[in-house]
């Protein structure tokens, strides 16, 4: 019994992969809310390689190129393009599945075992200055093997007290379709965010800002390359390990607040402090505390952040590290286990024309700048992961960038 | 109990700026530092949208940290 339970389990956890996740684990819309409203971005070039390698045998590469330009006065328009390089080893993903659904291969599409190891990501958006108010939009389209993803999005900025007050706004709609390579089926996915924000300066040296966010997620919410294992019995009466889909909530309603508060402590250093609550209709709660110390070294020229962030999550109300028997919804998905997390972060940015001491090599020149992060990343959750069987995960983060004005 | 504990950190995140805002105007010519890029929150939008994704994949949680997000399967 126990050798053959081993032995399934053994098979499965060779298999069923992280995929889903994995694949998509970079689509985002990269709109940071500026402080202070009637400002356009800058024109520049950025060019950016960005790596994640963890203990549970990820590694994800992907470069991206973002241009920015001022067309009017009052007009900047952006472009992006990035691509995901996957590492395949652990992309092989060919386990079936005995109950709730009968999954067979499919010949075409998401289903012909060859799994892509690219992601493309297209991204145009533009951002208006109309009277007091800061106005971008922004569309995304993602597309691979087995996901596509469009994106539109809105938002607005808009000053209050002479400028010492700004409020924000904005709505993020996303239309998802996941066709899973080892599924006969296509679902799809629809995400609403809604934001708010309000900064305000409350002296020359302290600024705060006020988050507020509302998710709302319907449609497949799950992880197709994950699966639930229950140990029952045949006909006879001997041991199998029968292997589940996981199922969760078709929808889910997730918000979060969250302050954050800088207080410059010099002409060359300041403070950042924040905390973020954040709860849902899947019982999930979270606190996030994250404290980071920003200066300038070598006549300005250096700037170094570093930074620590902890997480404390509590576990979904259906998660279970193991199900006896099938239940309406199972997931034995990690992050919505119990958990806790740090991350210690490192970023380090040239201007200005600097040039490495003693080799004399420029890193930075009057009009390009570079930047370079290395963010160290640990997760422990309350059980084992399902598939390395590990409490603890490690991950690291590095992306090196470069930015030219133009 | 959980519902009061929220009500509670819920008035205090929301209360805390508006009760500052209140007796704070500082003039624009006051301003010049709060525009250093060492004062301001997501300095590099790019690298904060990664590093938010990748913590949106690891964790349950997301939102409320000022860098909108959308697009992902990672539900």
């Amino acid at each position: 019994m126990r050798v053959r339970q081993g032995a399934r389990e053994h098979k499965v956890g060779d298999a069923a992969v992280d995929k889903f996740g994995i694949r998509i684990a970079v689509m985002m819309l990269w709109v940071s809310l500026p402080v202070f409203a009637q400002e356009l971005p800058p024109d520049e070039i950025q060019v950016n390689l960005s790596g994640y390698f963890d203990t549970f045998n990820v590694q994800i590469g992907y470069p991206s190129v973002t241009v920015t330009k001022k067309v009017t006065e009052s007009t900047s328009v952006t472009g992006r393009y990035l691509v995901d390089v996957i590492s395949a080893a652990s992309m092989r993903s060919t386990f079936k599945v005995d109950g709730v659904t009968s999954a067979t291969n499919k010949t075409s599409g998401g289903g012909d075992n060859t799994p892509d190891e690219l992601r493309h990501e297209l991204n145009a958006g533009i951002t208006q200055i109309l009277g007091d108010a800061t106005l971008s939009l922004n569309g995304i389209y993602s597309t691979e093997h087995d996901y596509t993803s469009s994106t539109v999005a809105g938002h607005i900025s808009y000053p209050l007290a002479k400028k010492n007050t700004t409020l924000q706004a904005g709505v993020v709609r996303s239309w998802d379709t996941v066709s899973p390579q080892i599924r006969t089926w296509q679902k799809n996915k629809d995400v609403l965010h809604l934001s708010s924000s309000i900064s305000q300066i409350l002296s020359p040296r302290l600024i705060s800002q006020l988050n507020f966010s509302y998710i709302q997620y319907n449609g497949f919410l799950s992880d197709p390359y994950q699966v639930v294992q229950i140990l029952a019995t045949d006909n006879r009466g001997n041991p199998v390990v029968r292997t589940y889909e996981s199922v969760v909530p078709d929808s889910r309603r997730r918000q979060a607040i969250g302050t954050r508060t800088n207080y410059l402590l010099s002409d060359i250093s300041a403070l950042e402090a924040g905390y973020r609550y954040y709860w849902d209709d899947w019982d999930v709660n979270s606190h996030t505390i994250s404290l980071a110390y920003n200066r300038y070294f070598h006549n300005r020229q250096v700037r170094l952040r570093w930074g620590i962030r902890s997480y404390f999550q509590s576990q979904a109300s259906f998660f279970r590290e193991h199900y006896t028997e099938p239940e309406r919804y199972m997931t034995v998905d990690s992050k919505l286990n119990e958990q806790f997390s740090n991350e210690y972060q490192f970023n380090a940015t040239f201007t200005d024309g600097f040039r490495l001491p003693l080799l004399n090599i420029p890193l930075a020149t009057e009009h390009q700048s570079f930047h370079f992060k290395l963010n160290v990343y640990h997760r422990h959750t309350a059980t084992p992961d399902w598939h390395s069987r590990m409490l603890n995960m490690y991950a690291l983060i590095i992306n090196v960038g470069i930015r030219f004005e133009i | 109990m959980k519902t009061v504990y929220r009500s509670i950190v819920l008035l205090l995140l929301i209360g805390a700026p508006a009760l500052f805002s209140g007796c704070t105007r500082v003039q624009p010519w006051e301003r010049e530092s709060l525009a250093d890029p060492i004062m301001i929150f997501d300095a590099n939008p790019i690298e904060k949208g990664i590093e938010e994704h990748h913590l949106d994949y690891r964790e349950g949680s997301a939102g409320g940290t000022g860098a909108q997000s959308g697009g992902c399967g990672c539900g």
